[in-house]
């Protein structure tokens, strides 16, 4: 008996669980027993940019009547792979992918492909011809537009002089933290009085504080920090506040979350400008465009969508983001 | 009584520590000034603050895997408390805040407890326990942001995780503060001294009359409040509770109790020990950083160097420890 206890506890456990997961309502919604094309919506990660690509589609799946199958691979391969060939053995009508590899994820999705499956890459690219589109943000335009603003800042309020930081994820996504740096490189580069003292990398914004703090101490002549992602800029924007340099030091960054739009109305003047993706309109077009391909309709095979960018100095364009901001966040 | 270690031994990191330091101070612009310093001490507070609890938890033969996630949950409850306080009950953010601050850090030790429980009740490893916390904690944090960062805080809020008291980052202090703690507890109380006696030799522990089982329930309780603890200067600092912060911190905290010198098999380590660790890592980050030296390389150099510091702080003689039995 002393032996089966631990059993008994854990299948309690589990099945406490599993009876309070059964009662979420998506499953419920989607057992209508009514005939509906079906899509699987796999990202890689539970952070709040995919939660609104998964609202996007969501919302083009309910807009035209289709179930979606959604999925986390978690950022392993494997569980990538077993997703799906899920999907696939289940007979899903397309399956929209953020690879994890342009690469490594063809194995998993060629066979799905040659099953006669829509595939759309959704986020990061895919090696191959077998998708049939490929829909992501434009990571140049993300930095490049920001670029724009930081440029601006440094000719107005800087005397057109800016000694510089950088805050990267080159080492998580090498390609996309290349490009967005790229695009704001691009923008400065040819300023006489402007240059980049440091660049390092920190996208979590407990890990960007303290590299930040660090930079700041190592380069106490920096006025201005540009930071490639949303954890980097709050990381960035704590970091200076910390550092007591707020109006000292101006912050610009990309990807936007309702902390930052509360940054970017901060009395405090760090944060001066981010550019948003449009991470909604990612997840729509992706279904929208594997149901187009489903039919037999021409799709564009490569979309990059170009950023938003929000300025403090444009109050307006702030406030009607974040109103957008709120409804997407608590309906998705 | 607690077994220490040689102390010539003891010593060894403490040099490997100053030589690290005398060679950034020489080298590296700004390394060795009071700002920086203290910019280290703040580096390494929130994870410290765990680490002095893991590093009982090691001496006892257990571990703790889930601290990560721990920290996010405890972040994520303050920031989702705070927020239902402030706009259903319509309670003034102070008394929110505190209330969030309480219920982070009672699951916390509740959670830390129940692991303990469920080894001396079931004879479950806390290796596996606590694994199973880890992602438990991760879902658990993202069902309650709902996979959206919470930032209810006021503004004063921050001043937990990055404002100064005296001149000296608040972090820093509660990081001093529980070092103290701890290593009163550890060295001067019979209940320390019951810790290294569970985790050198459980068997005769439980012969000598210990309460093994009620040991390593408070001992894993410990670190579930210092994680939760963590959580909240984390979600100071950062002014959000988001389900994505601390992933990996298991394994720095890990390193720096084992860089100090705790021995894995339990019933051997000491809290002075891991201070220095993290000392250890917080200047070496902190150097890297200074002299912007490349990502990869930061990672091979910090890895190489973790190594190669374990290596010289075990050769003067094998770890000490290990147990002859489990609970």
């Amino acid at each position: 008996m002393n032996r089966l206890r631990p059993s008994l506890f854990a299948l309690t456990v589990v099945a406490c669980i599993t009876l309070f997961g059964c009662r979420s309502p998506k499953q419920s919604a989607t057992s209508t027993g009514a005939p509906k094309k079906r899509i699987a919506g796999i990202i890689f990660q539970e952070d709040q940019y995919f939660r609104l690509v998964l609202f996007g589609m969501r919302d083009a799946a309910k807009k035209n009547n289709v179930e979606l199958l959604e999925g986390n691979s978690n950022n392993k391969p494997e569980k990538e792979a077993e997703l799906v060939n899920t999907y696939a053995s289940q007979g899903v009508d397309a399956i929209i992918l953020s690879p994890l590899s342009a690469k490594g994820s063809v194995a998993a999705l060629k066979p799905a492909a040659d099953k006669g499956i829509t595939i759309i890459a959704a986020n990061t690219p895919i090696e191959g011809n077998f998708h049939k589109a490929y829909i992501e943000s434009n990571a140049f335009n993300l930095g490049e537009q920001t670029g724009k603003k930081a440029r601006a800042y440094i000719e107005q309020k800087m005397g057109g002089k800016a000694t510089i930081a950088i805050l990267a994820f080159k080492s998580l996504i090498p390609e996309q933290s290349d490009a967005r740096t790229n695009g704001f490189k691009e923008q400065i580069q040819g300023m006489p009085g402007v240059k980049i003292v440091a660049e390092q990398d920190a996208w979590l914004p407990e890990q960007a504080v303290k590299k930040a703090g660090d930079i700041l101490t190592a380069h106490p002549e920096i006025d201005l920090i540009w930071s490639a992602n949303e954890g980097g800029t709050i990381g960035s924007v704590m970091a200076v506040k910390n550092a007591g340099k707020a109006g000292k030091i101006a912050v610009f960054g990309t990807d936007s979350s309702e902390q930052l739009v509360g940054f970017l109305k901060a009395p405090d003047g760090i944060l001066q400008a981010i550019t948003s993706q449009k991470p909604v309109d990612v997840g729509r077009t992706a279904v929208e465009f594997a149901l187009k391909a489903m039919k037999g309709e021409p799709v564009e095979k490569h979309v990059a969508m170009t950023g938003i960018c929000l300025s403090r100095d444009d109050p307006a364009g702030i406030a009607a983001f974040e109103k957008q901001l709120k409804e997407w966040m608590s309906n998705g | 009584m607690p077994r220490k270690l040689p102390h010539i031994r003891q010593s060894v990191m403490e040099v490997i520590l100053l030589a690290l330091c005398i060679l950034l101070a020489c080298s590296v612009q700004g390394f060795l000034t009071r700002a920086n310093l203290l910019n280290v001490l703040r580096n390494v507070s929130m994870q410290g603050i765990i680490a002095f609890g893991m590093t009982a938890a090691i001496i006892a033969g257990e571990i703790d895997l889930s601290v990560g996630s721990a920290v996010a949950f405890a972040g994520c409850v303050t920031a989702w408390v705070t927020q239902f306080g402030m706009e259903r009950c319509h309670m003034p953010p102070v008394a929110a805040v505190v209330v969030g601050m309480a219920c982070a850090l009672a699951l916390g030790s509740c959670v830390g407890a129940l692991t303990g429980y469920l080894r001396s009740r079931f004879r479950v490893p806390t290796f596996i326990a606590t694994l199973a916390w880890l992602t438990v904690l991760k879902g658990a944090s993202e069902l309650i942001t709902n996979g959206f960062p919470l930032t209810p805080f006021p503004d004063w809020f921050n001043f937990l995780g990055g404002g100064y008291w005296m001149g000296v980052p608040f972090p820093a202090i509660l990081f001093l503060i529980t070092f103290v703690i701890v290593h009163i507890v550890m060295h001067k109380t019979a209940f320390g001294r019951s810790v290294y006696a569970v985790g050198g030799n459980v068997e005769a522990a439980r012969l000598s009359g210990l309460d093994v089982g009620g040991i390593k329930i408070r001992v894993m309780a410990i670190v579930g409040f210092c994680s939760a603890l963590a959580g909240i200067l984390q979600a100071a600092q950062i002014m959000s509770g988001s389900a994505t912060t601390a992933q990996g911190w298991e394994l720095d905290v890990i390193s720096a109790v084992i860089i100090g010198g705790t021995s894995l098999l339990g019933g051997a380590g000491s809290v002075r020990g891991t201070l220095i660790g993290l000392v250890f890592l917080g200047v070496l980050v902190n150097g890297m950083t200074l002299m912007n030296v490349n990502e990869y390389w930061q990672h091979v150099v910090r890895g190489g160097l973790i190594l190669t510091a374990v290596l010289i702080n075990m050769a003067p003689g094998k770890q000490s420890g290990g147990r002859t039995e489990t609970a």
